[in-house]
């Protein structure tokens, strides 16, 4: 009796720690450069890790990889002074597990943390172009989604079919997409062997789960929502500047995805 | 007695504009107020600075971190 109780907890702590935790065998590290403004824009960077094994990728922000793990050590918590967070800033905190299948999603929306999946249905035509980039020789491919047209490079050198954020599916690693725009760009920066069971990849394994369609555009509205101004900023003439502004940043929004499919 | 109540007051007064001089990325410093940074998480707090830095500088990542860990 004790003993199948004993094993039960065992089980569910099992479970708990598989929904939390990925198993790497290599890593990918990525450098973004966005414009998230329509008119206007000014060049941002980001950086990313993706995680991959053999039949699934994680990609999550290179703070938030740092910042999770600091968080799971518990040297990061609730009471922590928030400056010390302030290094950790991100607009793209989201987490992005990839399967052959499906795509789950894990983000926080006013401190809460929510996920949806997507059908993994990437179609990419490949086209016959060649170019060599950071040492890797890579073949051209194209797709549209989420209201934008994709250019990727992909290498057959690395066998791997991930990429950075939700671009999946072709025969090779992506070592460089970006839109035809050039708004979102991802390259790759360093690739390599890692074996390891990264604890920390999921720190909210127990998101509530929503559509995408709940969600998505989430940032233009968090943008321009005078409640998270109006508790921190006390000042009348700074207020209404910064809540002048982010209408005005609001309305000119410019997220990667312009449309939810 | 009349000298505590001024004591009180001059506390009191010093709790209520209490505030974090946050300097953006451009170098401009929005005063922040610590009661509400106490009222929220640690998350809303990080990301409404980050919205105030983008409404003031138009940037919401403030540096790029290479990380080789």
């Amino acid at each position: 009796m004790m003993k199948n109780y004993l094993l039960q907890i065992l089980l569910l702590i099992t479970a708990f720690m598989k929904s939390q935790g990925f198993n790497v065998l290599y890593e990918a590290d990525y450098k973004m450069v966005y414009k998230d403004q329509k008119a206007n824009p000014t060049s941002q960077e980001d950086t990313f890790a993706l995680l991959i094994n053999a039949k699934a990728s994680y990609y999550k922000n290179m703070k938030k990889y740092v910042e999770d793990s600091l968080k799971y050590e518990k040297k990061i918590h609730e009471k922590t002074d928030f400056r010390e967070g302030l290094r950790f800033i991100t607009d793209f905190p989201e987490y992005i597990g990839t399967t052959s299948g499906k795509l789950y999603v894990t983000l926080p929306i006013g401190n809460k943390p929510f996920a949806y999946e997507e059908t993994n249905s990437l179609k990419w035509q490949i086209v016959n172009e060649h170019q060599s980039l950071n040492g890797y020789r890579c073949q051209k491919a194209v797709t549209k989604k989420y209201g934008r047209t994709w250019i990727a490079w992909f290498t057959r050198d690395i066998p791997f079919p991930f990429g950075p954020y939700k671009f999946n599916k072709l025969p090779g690693l992506i070592v460089e997409v970006y839109d035809e725009n050039k708004d979102y760009i991802f390259s790759l920066y360093n690739f390599r062997k890692r074996t390891y069971f990264c604890k920390s990849a999921n720190m909210s394994p127990h998101a509530s789960a929503v559509y995408k369609s709940k969600v998505f555009d989430y940032q233009r509205k968090e943008i321009a929502d005078p409640n998270n101004y109006n508790k921190l900023i006390t000042d009348p003439e700074t207020l209404s500047y910064v809540l002048k502004k982010a209408r005005e940043r609001a309305q000119n929004y410019n997220p990667i995805e312009l449309s939810i499919d | 007695m009349m000298r505590k109540l001024f004591l009180l007051i001059a506390i009191g007064a010093a709790g209520f504009v209490s505030a974090f001089p946050f300097r953006t990325s451009c170098g401009k410093v929005v005063s922040v107020s610590d009661a509400g940074i106490k009222d929220m998480e640690y998350g809303q707090v990080l990301n409404t600075l980050k919205l105030i830095n983008g409404d003031v500088c138009g940037t919401t990542n403030v540096s790029i971190t290479i990380y080789n860990h």
